[in-house]
């Protein structure tokens, strides 16, 4: 828990710790940074080709402003990305799990779930690029309305399970040793 | 045309701006780890203004009524 002593999220309990802090699993990002790559190459090449192409005049100003425009598309583009994948973010502390669901620049969604509430969680690694780089999708059954809570293509989900199926098995013994206090207080009282 | 192609570059400035905005707002705002906000923001505001400032002298060397002469 030392780890993310400098991390702090918003809505956070005092005295609530941070236990694991979970992100989709660096395929998926690599997988958007592929258009990234391809423009970069388009960007280089570009420089080569349009000369022989066109005639530019002499100083070349048409051609290093057009590469710096799409130079300027391709930054904002890299760091579109990253927030998109940087700040959709599973927080897991020692009281709940928070989901911050972050899409794009201007979408927004944040959840919680008490791990007393969880009723079941099964684990989906569907494909052969999941398979060897284990990682795929944490489903979480509630006891509530809201159905299910979603990890989405996180990295190893085996070992995640396993935490949340403790953190469960602790909140609901801790459950049941405050029911049991409340119950016999009455008693001990008189 | 001159105008027109004048006022078109100031549009599209100003919405690169505005994403760049953005951008600074959500990891200043949203960051759960101030370390990891404080890199990205020495990475994103220096190389976005040098690009921006590149670009703004890049378009105002171009001869735009040259460029339309045929």
């Amino acid at each position: 828990m030392k780890k993310f002593r400098n991390f702090h999220f918003h809505g956070q309990y005092s005295g609530e710790k941070i236990i694991k802090i979970v992100r989709r699993h660096w395929f998926n990002i690599f997988q958007q940074y592929i258009v990234v790559i391809a423009m970069l190459f388009l960007l280089f090449i570009s420089l080569q080709i349009l000369p022989n192409i066109f005639s530019f005049s002499e100083n070349g100003a048409e051609l290093f402003f057009a590469e710096s425009f799409f130079a300027i598309v391709i930054w904002l583009y890299i760091f579109i990305i990253w927030i998109d994948f940087y700040f959709d973010v599973w927080i897991i502390t020692t009281n709940r799990i928070v989901n911050i669901e972050q899409k794009a620049l201007f979408m927004r969604h944040i959840s919680e779930l008490k791990f007393s509430k969880i009723q079941d969680v099964s684990i989906e690694v569907d494909g052969f690029i999941p398979t060897i780089l284990n990682y795929g999708d944490v489903h979480i059954q509630t006891a509530g309305t809201r159905g299910r809570f979603l990890f989405h293509k996180v990295p190893n989900p085996y070992r995640l399970k396993s935490l949340i199926m403790n953190m469960q098995s602790k909140a609901i013994k801790k459950e049941q040793r405050e029911n049991r206090r409340k119950l016999h207080a009455p008693f001990t009282q008189n | 045309m001159y105008v027109l192609i004048n006022l078109l570059y100031l549009v599209i400035l100003f919405s690169f701006c505005l994403v760049s905005v953005f951008i600074v707002y959500h990891i200043v705002k949203y960051s759960i780890n101030k370390k990891a906000s404080r890199i990205m923001l020495f990475v994103f505001i220096p190389t976005i203004i040098f690009l921006i400032i590149l670009n703004i002298s890049l378009f105002t060397s171009i001869d735009v009524e040259d460029l339309f002469r045929f």
